[in-house]
């Protein structure tokens, strides 16, 4: 037990440090680029794009709130009528929520 | 079922008013009269339920009694007013009558609640639209308004949250009912859980420690907004407190009904200290709110029918008055956000009605008799007497006292004949705001003279639950 | 079987780095995320406590807290953002128009 411990703790410190004493060192240039390994960025970075936060709040909050069907989809067979229909009613007040989305124009990249 | 009917009604409106929001962005106030439509429906179909026998629906979560039914007339009220300021303002933007209609479905589900789940989603369903609201002008004051309302509103249902999972510990039940039955698990788990719900409702509802964020959100919020915050939160950070201090914890009312008497003497008279040199209306309200939620705790201090029926007594001339000043506050601001001392100046020679009204809400405020304000504070002083707690009556007329000075000064800038501020000679009546005014004057007027009708209401609604909740 | 007490003390030690992070950090967004770090640690008490109890009250509440702070983060970072747009830099002590 200890052992392992032990073992796995110098594991995570030497994949964190070994690099930094090991590997070689080469400042500058494509260092300082955002994204070292990526897509080299057309403009320079200065501020991050609104319409990407827009659509990911967008994505997350519409999929926390599917998040809610499934354990109402696993349990139905308890629920029987009642609880169907009150999740119908929860679904349409997500429904009223996406038509405000999609008439206000948020689902449109420009 | 059909005792959620307000709540479906007024949920039902906050739908359809943001559906017509999205569908027909042309049609002018659309979305304000439904909701306005939906509020006075729930407003009715609440009060023909005002006979009804307490009891629990929706599997112990909720409680349907007459405390519930009151607490919604409340804060119907609440919406309605800020409602009606924010009537015909289209810098507040389209969305507001939606929002403002949630905010104040939370403050309903606040009244019935009777699980802490319930009182978790009432809060946050309060909360939540009211940080959208308080930008909802998208000014820089306005945005640095809704950022520390955010932060602070984060953090405080963070400690709430972690409060009511230490009770879950505690107790093994979220349904606070209950609690007075399961004594024995009087641990540290309780009562650190306790503790840290309390301080997450000191922080909503604006105890002096943890105060500090009321006057920033009050004077960078648009008027109206800050008017749902000073009437519609106070009422439910008030009423949950009570519920789920004299039901849930009804016998241990030794350890938490002191600390709430230091921290309403603290409140009231740090609170009405602090409105003092202030120069901004709006702040100044801020710190005669915090002031009001000190009042408001002695009512809960006193852990007795009589303070209760004191504390839901205040709400009503309070809010008035609230209605009554920012009613005034909003007709002066006109396409601004901000009023200060000296915009008051000569408005009683000028505008003699409205400068009546504003001396009818801060006398109420400052608790003068014949005024609505004195009655409350006289209930209070009167159950803080019974309930033999004379600190907190002393308590009472300091902060009354120290909260003279505060309203006096507006009112002495009123009858300054030097020279008419700018502000009030391109003063605009509007009908939303005549009807507030009316109703603000005449229930604050109405209360102080002949209170009587009131009295009998409170008490009936406050009884119940000492007798069911033990 | 791994008891209560343990995942509650980590719940506790998340809450406490959570509380820190808002008090310590000058950066809203910082703050933020400790603000809702401390949620999350009472989602994981309330997950604990569900299973000790075998009672399924608390695994609702700790859903209800996922869905709520997933509304509540939407509308602080739209916050958050405005406030940013308005000025290109995020400090909390530079949010002072408003005098605390």
């Amino acid at each position: 037990m200890l052992i392992y411990l032990i073992v796995s703790l110098l594991v995570v410190l030497q994949m964190s440090f070994a690099s930094d004493i090991m590997g070689p060192k080469a400042p500058g240039g494509l260092k300082k680029v955002t994204y070292e390994s990526g897509i080299v960025p057309e403009a320079p970075v200065g501020y991050f794009s609104v319409r990407f936060y827009r659509v990911a709040m967008l994505f997350m909050i519409f999929d926390v709130v599917i998040m809610a069907l499934y354990p109402w989809a696993t349990s139905l067979h308890v629920l029987k009528a009642h609880g169907f229909y009150n999740g119908l009613a929860f679904f349409a007040i997500v429904v009223v929520a996406f038509l405000y989305v999609w008439r206000k124009g948020g689902f449109q990249w420009h | 079922m059909g005792y959620l009917i307000p709540e479906v009604l007024l949920a039902g409106g906050a739908l359809l008013a943001l559906l017509a929001v999205a569908m027909l962005p042309n049609a002018k106030n659309l979305g304000s009269w439904i909701v306005l439509l939906a509020m006075l429906a729930a407003g009715v179909d609440a009060a023909s339920m005002w006979g009804v026998t307490a009891k629990l629906i929706m599997s112990d979560t909720m409680a349907i009694d007459k405390y519930s039914i009151l607490v919604t007339e409340f804060v119907l009220l609440a919406g309605a007013s800020s409602l009606l300021l924010a009537w015909n303002a289209d810098r507040f933007g389209a969305e507001l009558p939606p929002l403002m209609a949630i905010s104040v479905l939370g403050m309903m589900t606040l009244g019935t609640a009777a699980n802490l789940m319930v009182v978790f989603v009432g809060i946050e369903l309060l909360s939540l639209p009211l940080y959208i609201l308080a930008a909802s002008t998208r000014t820089r004051a306005g945005g640095e308004a809704a950022l520390k309302y955010l932060l602070l509103g984060a953090f405080s249902s963070g400690i709430l949250l972690f409060g009511m999972a230490l009770l879950y510990g505690a107790t093994s039940s979220l349904t606070f009912v209950v609690y007075p039955a399961i004594t024995a698990a009087n641990t540290w788990l309780l009562w650190s859980g306790l503790g840290l719900v309390l301080v997450g409702i000191a922080f909503k509802l604006a105890i002096v420690p943890f105060h500090m964020w009321v006057p920033d959100v009050y004077e960078g919020s648009p008027t109206p907004v800050t008017h749902l915050m000073a009437f519609g939160t106070k009422v439910g950070a008030a009423i949950i407190l009570l519920r789920l201090l004299a039901f849930g914890f009804y016998g241990q009312d030794g350890s938490w009904g002191t600390l709430i008497g230091y921290l309403a003497v603290l409140t009231m008279i740090v609170g009405n200290l602090l409105a003092v040199p202030q120069l901004n209306l709006k702040r100044l309200l801020g710190y005669s709110g915090i002031g009001h939620a000190g009042f408001l705790l002695v009512g809960i201090a006193t852990h007795s029918v009589d303070g209760a029926n004191a504390m839901m007594f205040y709400l009503l001339p309070y809010g008035l008055a609230a209605m009554a000043v920012f009613g005034v506050l909003r007709l002066i601001e006109g396409q601004g956000d901000e009023v200060t001392l000296s915009d008051l100046r000569g408005m009683a020679y000028r505008r003699p009605w409205l400068a009546a009204v504003l001396i009818v809400g801060m006398l109420s405020f400052a608790g003068i008799p014949l005024t609505g304000g004195f009655v409350g504070k006289f209930f209070l002083l009167q159950a803080a007497l019974f309930a033999s707690q004379p600190g907190l009556a002393v308590g009472i007329v300091v902060g009354t006292l120290v909260g003279l000075f505060a309203y006096l000064r507006p009112l002495q800038m009123l009858f300054q004949r030097t020279e008419v501020s700018a502000k009030v000679q391109h003063l605009r009546w509007s009908v939303a705001g005549a009807v507030v005014l009316g109703v603000a004057v005449v229930g604050t007027i109405g209360i102080g003279v002949y209170p009587a009708p009131l009295v009998h209401i409170v008490s009936q609604s406050a009884n119940f639950y000492w007798l069911t909740g033990g | 079987m791994i008891s209560v007490q343990y995942v509650v003390a980590l719940a506790v030690l998340l809450f406490m780095i959570g509380a820190i992070g808002v008090l310590v950090r000058k950066n809203p967004l910082i703050m933020f995320m400790s603000a809702e770090m401390m949620w999350n640690a009472a989602a994981l008490a309330f997950i604990a406590f569900a299973r000790n109890y075998h009672d399924m009250s608390g695994q609702v509440m700790a859903f209800l807290i996922i869905g709520t702070a997933a509304a509540e983060v939407g509308i602080g970072l739209a916050i958050i953002v405005a406030v940013y747009h308005r000025r290109h830099r995020l400090d909390i002590d530079e949010v002072s128009k408003l005098k605390g």
